[in-house]
């Protein structure tokens, strides 16, 4: 069920109501769960068995490390392998296979590549981080087994966040769905505003560049200029996209009284690869940060060549957890060299300078222009060839009408920044200030308004899909 | 106070700015501009004709040439369409502005895809508001099927979406326009024209010809609206044929639906599953209406300007078509398909029931299909349409038939006859006959297993063509004719791509002012994809010459030739693009452009992505040969000598059919000799033993290569292996140190012609003999030809793989192929020729007769049947001891068949022609390019 329906609007309104119409955490949590298995039931019924089967088996391995401390290790292995174990069939194997055939094509050996051809689970890559969070940590001792299967089913399974994320670590929301929760009207107003900004962010922004960006990547042979546009374009399109998931998510979480955390933290202002992923995706990265790239670390002799192998593996995963194609193993590649390179160089500058806003400024633009472009182009292509022809061609000619084409793409990512940087400004400014006045209520509600109307005239029933759905 | 104040601000506010929404910036327009538009268009008339549709009926109908062909005033044929539209448009539009205001035509014409009929749903956003904006007031039919909702209480909603979208556009595109125009011009008010030119030059066109590059099966939207996907349709319960139907038939019109053409290269454009085609075709034909599929009318791609959208004599063909259909209705007479039996594929379980053949015979005899009409039925699932295409190089078009592919056939009736169906393996060219005795029940013609087939045609016993050139069909035998996996079951056939799929139509002027001319022709380079933005192996051999001069930029994307300028050129295999050194146009500036072969051509060693760099890959041309030096130290391992060779080559552009003559020599001697045809396959592997073993010492041992075939080709030596029975296996890699040691011992002779030529055929010659009309060797299947070719008074064999030296006998002339410059006569004799296969053959030479005289006391009738270049079949019969029987054409024909009802006939000729002597001169004598000796 998208976000961005009239069909989520009726759910939503419903659980909401019901939702603070019972008594008791546990009643809410049933309904919850209930609710999550229609939002998520919706897309296609027996993907909630295999979330429930996720569910259930982290419960029972948590359960039996608690019961079993000695043998640990091996609960957390059959966690590992039941869940990457699903991921992998359903998301890796017919790439694994294809390759395996292109290989032995090759080679000379003729082999018909013998796939799956299953339908990938709308957020798999999520819950199946979120749920293995959960194990990771009790095995680390770090969380107690949960006896209680319903809360574990409410936190693998919550419907704001189950498809796109943000990926919830157990350790937080596992006590909120614990606790009771009270209804708070102020939570309410604020839950609302966030997600009906989330929806904006999707609708008008994201969904009206998407036609621009789509188009330039149909033309076989773009120009430097116009992909480079539709590449720019392309990154607001995703920012407002995927933050705007988020904004809904945390919204709508935040009515039902739960906090989940911010996913983003304009992350188009980062001067360098590492600031960037610490403001992209936060909560992948924080979950790659502690559970593969610190193991990674820490095992073996310390020295330049681990971290350079941690980072590197770890950017292979994160590119792979994006999805099972070479462009994004590429993606992953690109970004783990960026990432040496900074983490390495970083260092060597002196600290007068990485303080200077000029250097800052210059470290951004760099950014921006240079590392980050690259990366939307292999975040949107996914021809492997193409992208190489791409990045190898930006010295050929460029007719007028390319550069008006390419104006054309860049007008609209110049058009869909606005908002997103008048939003940050009131961010900053006006809300701190209005937080406290009596005023906030009329501006809310003139707000909900707004946003409903502009809702209502740029919506598109052939609008896209999160870009995100398909992790 | 100041809560109270701010309460009455949060109520208050919000309802101002709804209010005012709602009474001002989301207010209707009363009328359309649309809507006023087509009221206008009919008051002009009264309307005798309404044509609706989408974009499609837009172009495909030309409304002059249909009013002129049904006698009536222009303005009496109104055309009423819209971008995208489906029937939901179609009914909309003939409810409230056709019948609602009153006008009352005598034929409703609906001109488009099937799909596009059948589906009860619009084509996105945009289309859905073109749909609201054509509503009225009660619209239960529609709101029921396509909006799927009570219309009463949402069509407010959706006219004020509809009224939104628009402001949206208007919004969005003001604000980009000004940018736009305000960078480029610094006028905002420019941005519009500025954005238009640009979209039309380097975003859609270069979108359509990376379609055109891809030919995807089925239709791409550029809106992002994916092809309609119709399986599971209830066509009575949800599609608004049957509505479409009543409604015109209730205003007292003929409703006449015409399925549309698409480019044979996208006929899956239109994929409909055949139940849903079948109950559309019912309801329309219970309701009274008229159903007429025109998709078989012989358009090639070249009447397509773009994927679905026919030029403008394109257009003229199909509205004559249509025209015949509509006067037909207007007269009160059937109307005649004008579509002949085509190939239709099946998919799901093989249907080996009889029960199931029989239902699909009662389906088509419950349709009123005459034999040979239009059919689609497949047994279940999805059906795709493999129209016949024009091949290169051939007049006749023909059916594609892929490899491993079959026909099935049925006949009319349940006697048993004896069919034959002519083909040609592609490539080769080899006639492949195959003969299969046909009952009513339908039956499988294998095709070949390993390469493609063009099917020509399918004769009956009595030299009748069943299936073929629709001019010559005589009661159409075939019930109807589908297209099988025969060796790996039923299932959905890939839509049969020819390989001809990626002509670029002529280009023309480039609107950036930059020429760009494509040259058609038939450039038959086996190199299809070679020049390919993307493709691992650009390194083609084609050079464009300006005046002589090679232009600087060849072998460039084809996508950025005409934006890049300054001779830049590409090409594919049927077209030419270039763009001039300075800018003018080709056309007319002056200078002469030539096409040649660099036969020095190296392919880059440019890595591209997931292959290694191109080594080995070596251009062949049609009498080159190559020669690769066995002389290794190491074959002296060999002690007892090699026995067998063995041999690895990736034929990187190669097509079925395709040749390779591999010879191992000693010094001059031959000790073996084997030759390849490439099977589809993109490796191609040999084993085999060598006559005698090779002793370990001789030097001058070599292998060499010929490309037999065709016109050359681009080739990877992957491993060339000698192998002895002790100590074991040698290898000897070809490239030990990055190299290959190829010696040209022989180079075909590279050919230029100028722009205007058609073909470039290196060391060939082309000879026109008018005499032979249209007459070929795959129309008479070789042999059977009654031309002989001399090369300085030796006879030449006909094309021999074999040999380098040999002619074929083409549509368009003879095409001789020798290594050397000899004179070449040639000579058209009359027969009787024998076939291989024993049977017998008469010419009749054009403006001749021939005169076949019995022995004495033959008795009974007579009767024979000849065969004309055009495929038509004549006839005569006569009784034989009535005298000789006389058999007269005016072109040349060939006798196939000839008996007599008691015994057989002896032929006699009485008066042979004497066969007529010509002589040729060379046609690839024009000044060679620089470079190319």
């Amino acid at each position: 069920m998208s976000f961005v329906s009239l069909d989520f609007v009726a759910l939503m309104a419903i659980v909401y109501v019901a939702y603070w119409a019972l008594r008791g955490r546990r009643a809410q949590n049933m309904l919850l769960v209930a609710a999550s298995a229609v939002f998520y039931g919706w897309i296609h019924p027996w993907f909630v068995l295999l979330m429930g089967f996720s569910a259930v088996l982290d419960y029972t391995v948590a359960r039996a490390m608690a019961a079993d401390p000695g043998r640990k290790g091996r609960w957390l292995g059959l966690s590992l392998a039941g869940n990457l174990g699903l991921l992998g069939a359903f998301k890796y194997f017919d790439f694994f296979a294809a390759n395996v055939a292109a290989v032995a094509g090759a080679l000379g050996v003729s082999v018909s590549p013998w796939t799956l051809g299953l339908l990938l689970p709308a957020g798999i890559s999520f819950y199946t981080f979120q749920t293995l969070s959960y194990t990771i940590d009790v095995y680390r001792g770090r969380l107690a087994a949960r006896t209680d299967l319903l809360d574990v089913l409410v936190y693998v399974g919550f419907f704001p966040q189950l498809v796109a994320g943000p990926i919830e670590r157990a350790e937080r929301l596992l006590p909120q769905v614990e606790s009771d929760r009270a209804f708070s009207w102020v939570r309410t107003r604020s839950g609302l505003s966030l997600a009906l900004w989330g929806a904006v962010k999707k609708v008008c922004i994201a969904d009206v560049i998407s036609p621009y960006v789509d188009e330039v990547f149909l033309v076989e042979d773009p120009s430097f200029p116009m992909w480079f546009a539709a590449c720019w374009a392309f990154g607001v399109q995703i920012y407002a996209d995927f933050s705007g998931y988020t904004d809904i998510s945390r919204g709508t979480a935040r009515m039902l009284g739960f906090e989940l955390v911010d996913n983003f933290d304009r992350p188009y202002r980062a001067a360098s690869t590492p600031e960037f992923w610490r403001r992209w995706h936060i909560s992948l990265s924080s979950w790659v940060g502690d559970y593969l790239y610190t193991p990674l670390l820490r095992s073996g002799r310390a020295g330049p060549a681990r971290t350079l192998g941690a980072i590197l593996v770890t950017f292979l995963a994160i590119g792979l957890w994006h999805g099972a194609s070479w462009n994004f193993v590429l993606l992953g590649l690109y970004n783990g060299v960026w990432m040496a390179f900074y983490t390495f160089a970083t260092p060597l500058v002196p600290a007068r300078v990485r303080g200077n806003p000029v250097a800052w400024g210059a470290g951004v633009l760099f950014h921006t222009l240079v590392v980050l472009q690259p990366t939307a182009l292999m975040f949107r292509e996914r021809d492997i060839g193409q992208i190489v022809h791409r990045l190898g061609d930006v010295a050929g000619p460029v007719t007028h009408e390319e550069w008006v084409a390419a104006t054309i793409v860049a007008s609209m990512a110049v058009l869909g920044s606005l908002p997103l940087s008048v939003a940050h400004a009131w961010e900053d400014h006006v809300l701190p200030r209005l937080a406290r006045s009596p005023l906030l209520l009329p501006v809310q509600t003139t707000g909900w308004t707004l946003a409903m109307i502009v809702i209502f005239v740029f919506y598109r029933d052939v609008s896209q899909d999160f870009v995100y759905f398909e992790f | 106070m100041t809560r109270i104040v701010a309460a009455a601000l949060a109520v208050f506010v919000p309802l101002a700015i709804v209010l005012g929404a709602a009474s001002q910036g989301v207010s209707l327009r009363a009328r359309p501009a649309i809507v006023e538009a087509f009221e206008e268009r009919l008051a002009l008339g009264p309307p005798e004709v309404v044509v609706l549709g989408s974009s499609l009926a837009n172009t495909d109908v030309d409304e002059g040439l249909l009013a002129d062909r049904l006698g009536v005033p222009r303005r009496q044929v109104v055309a009423l369409t819209l971008p995208r539209a489906t029937a939901p448009h179609a009914y909309a539009i003939l409810r409230n502005r056709v019948f609602g205001g009153g006008h009352r035509p005598s034929v409703v014409l609906w001109v488009g895809a099937l799909t596009a009929l059948a589906t009860p749903d619009v084509l996105g956003d945009e289309a859905a508001e073109r749909l609201v904006r054509q509503l009225e007031g009660d619209e239960d039919v529609l709101a029921r099927k396509t909006f799927g909702l009570g219309a009463a209480l949402w069509l407010p909603v959706l006219r004020a979406k509809a009224e939104a979208s628009r402001w949206r556009g208007e919004f969005v595109g003001a604000a980009r326009h000004g940018l736009v125009g305000l960078v480029w011009a610094q006028d905002p008010a420019a941005g519009a024209r500025l954005e238009q030119r640009a979209r039309r030059t380097v975003l859609r066109e270069a979108a359509l010809v990376r379609q055109r590059a891809v030919a995807r099966p089925t239709a791409l939207g550029l809106d992002g609206v994916d092809a309609l996907d119709l399986r599971g349709l209830d066509v009575a319960r949800d599609s608004l044929v049957g509505d479409l139907v009543s409604l015109a038939v209730g205003g007292g019109a003929v409703p006449v639906f015409v399925r549309a053409p698409f480019p044979p290269t996208h006929a899956t454009n239109d994929l409909v599953p055949a139940e849903v085609e079948a109950a559309v075709i019912d309801a329309i034909r219970e309701g009274g209406g008229v159903y007429l599929d025109l998709r078989d009318l012989g358009l090639g791609d070249d009447a397509f300007r773009d994927m679905r959208h026919l030029t403008r004599e394109g257009a003229g063909r199909f509205t004559e078509a249509v025209a015949e259909a509509v006067a037909s209705v207007r007269d009160g007479r059937a109307v005649a398909s004008a579509a002949p039996g085509r190939v239709v594929g099946v998919d799901g379980p093989p249907p080996s029931d009889p029960a199931q053949w029989a239902a699909i015979a009662r389906a088509l005899a419950a349709r009123g299909l005459s034999d040979a009409s239009p059919v689609a039925d497949t047994p279940s699932g999805l059906a795709w349409r493999g129209p016949r295409v024009d091949r290169p190089n051939h007049p006749l078009p023909a059916w594609w038939l892929g490899a491993g592919q079959g026909l099935i056939v049925a006949r009319g009736d349940t006697s048993e006859a004896t069919w034959v169906v002519h083909g040609r393996r592609v490539g080769g060219g080899e006639a492949v006959r195959r003969e299969v005795v046909v009952r009513g029940d339908p039956v499988v013609i294998p095709g070949e297993r390993d390469a493609a087939l063009w099917v020509e045609a399918i004769e009956d016993d009595r030299g009748r063509i069943v299936l073929g050139d629709p001019a010559a069909r005589f009661g159409g035998a075939a019930r109807w004719i589908g297209g099988v996996h025969v060796d790996t079951g039923w299932r959905l056939a890939t839509p049969p791509a020819p390989p001809d799929i990626d002509v670029i139509p002529g280009v023309g002027t480039g609107a950036s002012g930059l020429p760009a001319l494509v040259v058609p022709g038939s450039f038959a380079f086996a190199d299809e994809g070679a020049d390919r933005q993307g493709h691992p192996h650009r390194c083609s051999p084609l050079r464009v010459l300006e005046d002589g001069v090679p232009l600087p930029r060849p072998s460039r994307p084809c996508g950025i030739v005409q934006r890049e300028g300054g001779g830049a050129s590409c090409h594919r295999r049927d077209a030419v693009l270039f763009s001039t050194t300075d800018g003018t146009d080709p056309r007319t500036n002056g200078r002469t452009y030539t096409v040649a072969l660099d036969r020095d051509r190296v392919c880059d060693r440019r890595w591209v992505a997931g292959t290694s760099p191109e080594r080995h890959l070596l251009w062949v041309y049609p009498g080159d040969a190559l020669t690769l030096p066995l002389d290794s130290p190491a074959r002296e391992r060999l002690v007892d000598g090699a026995d067998r060779i063995a041999l690895t080559i990736d034929a990187v552009t190669a097509r079925p059919g395709e040749a390779l003559v591999w010879t191992l020599s000693v010094g001059e001697t031959v000790v073996w000799q084997r030759w390849t045809v490439a099977d589809g396959r993109a490796r191609w592997t040999v084993h085999d033993a060598l006559p005698a073993p090779l002793p370990p010492t001789p030097e001058g041992v070599v292998l060499r290569l010929r490309h037999a075939d065709r016109d050359g080709g681009l080739f990877r030596i992957v491993r060339v292996s000698l192998g002895g029975t002790r100590p074991g296996e040698l290898v000897e890699p070809p490239d030990p140190g990055g190299v290959i040691p190829v010696q040209w011992t022989q180079r075909g002779v590279p050919a230029a012609l100028s722009a205007r030529a058609v073909r470039v055929a290196p060391s060939r010659l082309r000879v026109d003999v008018p005499a032979l009309d249209r007459w070929d060797d795959a129309r008479v299947g070789g042999p059977w030809s009654p031309v002989r070719v001399e090369a300085d008074g030796t006879p030449l064999a006909r094309r021999d793989l074999t040999a380098g030296d040999g002619f074929a006998h083409r549509a368009d002339g003879l095409l001789v192929h020798a290594a050397a410059q000899p004179r070449v006569s040639w000579a058209v004799s009359d027969g009787p020729w024998r076939a291989p296969d024993g049977a017998e053959a008469l010419w009749i030479l054009p403006g001749t007769a021939r005169v076949v005289a019995f022995p004495p006391g033959t008795h009974g009738i007579w009767s024979a049947t000849w065969r004309t270049a055009d495929g038509r079949i004549h006839g005569a019969e006569g009784r034989a001891e009535a005298g000789p029987a006389v058999l007269a054409s005016e072109t040349l024909a060939l006798v196939t068949s000839m008996a007599v009802s008691r015994g057989d006939a002896t032929w006699t000729v009485v008066a042979p022609p004497t066969p007529r002597v010509g002589t040729a001169a060379r046609r690839d004598s024009l000044p060679r390019p620089p470079g190319v000796p």
